[in-house]
């Protein structure tokens, strides 16, 4: 299975409890093995790092063909391989940062074999323009940046499912679709909540009521998820943080 | 039609980003892990009765009785003292967990059947934890007794009993 077919299936495999079962650490020593178990965990490693990793390389290299390889090749000598795992240390920190630096440190290599005069510059760390400079153009979002939205809008799908999933059983689709009609209308907008209702038959309160049950769901897996991969509630917490710091 | 098995969220902008990361960021409310472990009711029903044994009770029956509207505000107030006792007993945090859900369970289901709220403690400060403990337990029967008291803001409002 290739990395994006991994990514596109993610949602299709398993129930509640097979999206994020264990820490990003555990999985990544899970998929370095040899046996079935770890064949399984190296799909759910490109699931869930997939569009992160591609969106990091996407920015830099400017270059679609060129990033499906080189995310391909991340993932097939970096991770696969053995070589992050070898790496990993979870006492210095999250995942997240470890993953992006592994990432770095693969694409300056990957730029250092390229032919001379195809890259003019291969310390960006040290330039004045950073890695905005890689490509020698102007880009309008940092590959850090980029890297930090796939990851959140990785980690609130994987969310987002489990909730819809948690609705199906309970018979609350529509309040699912409620849910998905306040927060993620693609116009931005927030309707109100009798306009949310309407469609519904539903009056502003039982909008509101039905809307907020789901987002309660959407608060417990999203915590549960982070608190299981960074080991407490106060890391959960610490974590969230971050990640609204780090969206720009 | 079929439905999508996965959801994106890459035309979602920044903005909504943040709204959605930041419902989960909410300061932790009142009743910390109870929301998460009440969720699953045949475990905090085993739990329950696990607590009761030797004692004539057990959780599924603690549980309906709670859950039944014709259930009288004696049998409530004898189910909230009881799941006191089996707080003073438990040892360890899910069986105290499973307690406190009977205990808030007992006194929300005098709130939304009988409109009289069986504690002294102010029922505004609980409908932050009742309202968890409804989203947590939504479709459920026990979750349609928390969600009866955390909406009952008329007696919030003045007309609650303290008994």
């Amino acid at each position: 299975m290739t990395p994006a077919e991994a990514a596109e299936g993610r949602h299709q495999r398993g129930g509640s409890g097979a999206l994020f079962p264990q820490t990003s650490w555990t999985l990544l020593a899970d998929a370095c093995g040899t046996d079935d178990a770890s064949a399984s965990a190296r799909d759910e490693f490109l699931a869930r790092y997939y569009k992160p990793v591609r969106a990091y390389l996407g920015a830099i290299l400017r270059d679609p063909e060129e990033t499906d390889e080189l995310t391909q090749s991340f993932f097939e000598r970096a991770v696969l391989s053995g070589r992050l795992l070898k790496a990993a240390d979870r006492n210095k920190g999250s995942f997240r940062p470890f993953l992006k630096q592994a990432l770095r440190n693969f694409v300056t290599d990957h730029l250092r074999r390229q032919p001379t005069g195809r890259i003019p510059m291969v310390h960006p760390d040290a330039g004045t323009r950073g890695w905005d400079a890689v490509t020698g153009g102007p880009q309008t979002v940092s590959a850090e940046t980029e890297y930090h939205r796939a990851w959140v809008r990785n980690l609130l799908e994987i969310a987002l499912v489990k909730v819809r999933e948690a609705c199906e059983t309970k018979g609350q689709e529509q309040h699912f679709e409620m849910f998905c009609g306040r927060y993620l209308d693609e116009s931005g907008e927030q309707p109100s909540w009798s306009d949310l209702g309407r469609p519904f038959g539903l009056d502003e309160k039982a909008a509101r009521n039905r809307t907020e049950t789901v987002a309660r769901h959407f608060r417990l897996f999203l915590r549960e998820m982070l608190a299981e991969e960074t080991g407490s509630g106060r890391g959960a917490d610490e974590e969230i943080a971050a990640l609204l710091g780090l969206l720009s | 039609m079929t439905k999508p098995s996965s959801i994106s969220l890459d035309n979602c902008s920044v903005g909504q980003l943040k709204t959605l990361l930041g419902l989960a960021a909410r300061p932790e409310k009142a009743g910390g892990a109870l929301p998460t472990q009440a969720a699953d009711t045949a475990e905090l029903s085993r739990l329950l009765t696990e607590l009761c044994r030797g004692k004539g009770q057990s959780g599924d029956l603690l549980l309906a009785t709670i859950c039944e509207a014709g259930t009288s505000l004696d049998v409530l107030r004898g189910i909230k003292e009881f799941a006191k006792q089996l707080l003073a007993d438990a040892s360890t945090e899910t069986q105290r967990n499973a307690a406190t859900v009977l205990y808030h369970a007992a006194i929300a289901s005098g709130v939304a059947h009988h409109r009289v709220y069986l504690s002294s403690s102010p029922l505004k400060a609980r409908v932050p934890l009742y309202e968890d403990l409804a989203a947590a337990l939504a479709g459920e029967p026990l979750g349609a007794v928390f969600r009866a008291a955390a909406e009952n803001t008329e007696l919030q409002e003045g007309e609650k009993r303290p008994v």
